[in-house]
């Protein structure tokens, strides 16, 4: 007997699967992967307990390529230690099938990032540390990983009058965009979508 | 073999050699070359099927803190074993050895998954793919990319019997001409030292 997977109402996920992402968070995207130049890989920085890993691979598996999520999954040291959110992002992943498009990377950015090539993802998600100072370390190196004309996502992005408003961390990704001579390209939501330069 | 590994333990049981495919001596041999992985921590290995060698690189990355990166096929719909769970059980095992936190699984091989990696960001890596003479320059070549100047690549099935026809002879020819030396071995494993200065 077929059962279809039941979904969340509205916001493109799969019952099973937790995400701290709302329905215009998910929207935006999928919009961002739509976009994404076809035969590229995508990563994303912040993965916890896999809402957008599991965007991430649904696409990666349509492309037959990957989805890499860093995260820092409980490991020792993390703000979260001994947290199982990588057994539990694998399981919901497998739960789908789209494990297999998903590369699950423990770390962070700054640990793991320089082992990545130049130009090598079409598209990243950064939902990591929302410091001003994570901000910089995830933005620069998406800047360096992600190919002329791919799209960076960042999340829990909100003007200053709304209570979710981070306040170091939103001021720091508009300067390091600004820096980096990224566009704004999409929104909804706390998600802004950068389009990188051309060159 | 244990006098060998220190303070590493022997594959546990559920890993050992009724689906991890490594003898006594192929386990010595890798353990030799992952304890004397340098500063750069990480490791790699290119087949990693059911996840033995799997288990040995992120004992070993655990103590030190950093990753295994295990590159296989995994089951994906255009490998030689579509569907085959391998990755389900490589995760198993890794994870009732509370490893999985030092392991990260890419399914693919060199030529997609591998470049999504820098040069020289592997302190040591262990191959153990298609045996054959075609795709053993393949790995090797990501291999010389990829570990650091004066890194370990080992090589599995080196048995010198001729089962695997062409293998064994492409490796040495490779291994001669690059002019990697040969560091250990054990099992039909061979643990090779890369130049200094990386490319020869």
């Amino acid at each position: 007997m077929h059962v279809e997977t039941p979904w969340l109402p509205g916001t493109g996920i799969p019952y099973c699967i937790r995400g701290q992402l709302c329905k215009e968070d998910v929207e935006t995207l999928i919009w961002m992967y739509e976009h994404t130049l076809d035969g590229t890989d995508t990563i994303e920085i912040g993965t916890a307990y896999g809402g957008s890993a599991f965007l991430g691979a649904r696409r990666a598996k349509e492309q037959n390529g990957r989805h890499w999520c860093i995260d820092e999954f409980g490991r020792p040291g993390a703000l979260l230690p001994g947290e199982p959110s990588m057994a539990i992002t694998f399981s919901s992943l497998w739960a789908v099938d789209v494990h297999r498009w998903c590369v699950l990377v423990p770390g962070t950015s700054a640990e793991v990032g320089w082992r990545f090539c130049d130009d090598q993802f079409g598209a990243a998600f950064i939902d990591g540390g929302h410091t001003a100072e994570w901000a910089d370390l995830d933005m620069t190196f998406c800047d360096r990983v992600v190919r002329p004309g791919g799209y960076v996502a960042t999340h829990d992005i909100w003007p200053e009058a709304d209570w979710r408003h981070v306040p170091g961390y939103t001021e720091a990704v508009y300067e390091r965009a600004r820096a980096q001579d990224w566009s704004e390209a999409h929104r909804d939501g706390g998600t802004v979508v950068w389009q990188l330069g051309a060159t | 073999m244990s006098h060998l590994i220190g303070h590493l333990p022997p594959l546990p049981r559920h890993a050992s050699d009724a689906q991890a495919l490594l003898t006594a001596g192929d386990v010595e041999a890798l353990s030799w070359m992952f304890r004397r992985v340098g500063p750069i921590g990480d490791t790699a290995e290119v087949g990693t099927f059911y996840g033995g060698s799997a288990v040995l690189g992120a004992q070993c990355a655990k103590a030190r803190g950093y990753r295994h990166w295990c590159i296989d096929e995994f089951g994906l719909p255009y490998s030689k074993f579509p569907t085959e769970p391998s990755m389900e059980i490589a995760w198993a095992h890794l994870r009732a050895e509370d490893l999985h936190q030092h392991a990260v699984l890419v399914a693919g091989d060199v030529e997609t998954a591998g470049l999504a990696f820098g040069d020289g960001v592997f302190g040591a890596v262990f191959i153990d793919s298609d045996h054959t003479p075609e795709q053993a320059p393949i790995d090797m070549a990501w291999a010389r990319r990829v570990a650091i100047p004066n890194g370990l690549v080992s090589l599995h099935d080196l048995h010198g019997d001729g089962r695997y026809p062409g293998y064994q002879e492409a490796v040495e020819g490779l291994v001669g001409q690059w002019g990697w030396t040969e560091a250990f071995a054990a099992g039909s494993v061979k643990v090779y030292r890369l130049p200094d200065g990386g490319e020869a």
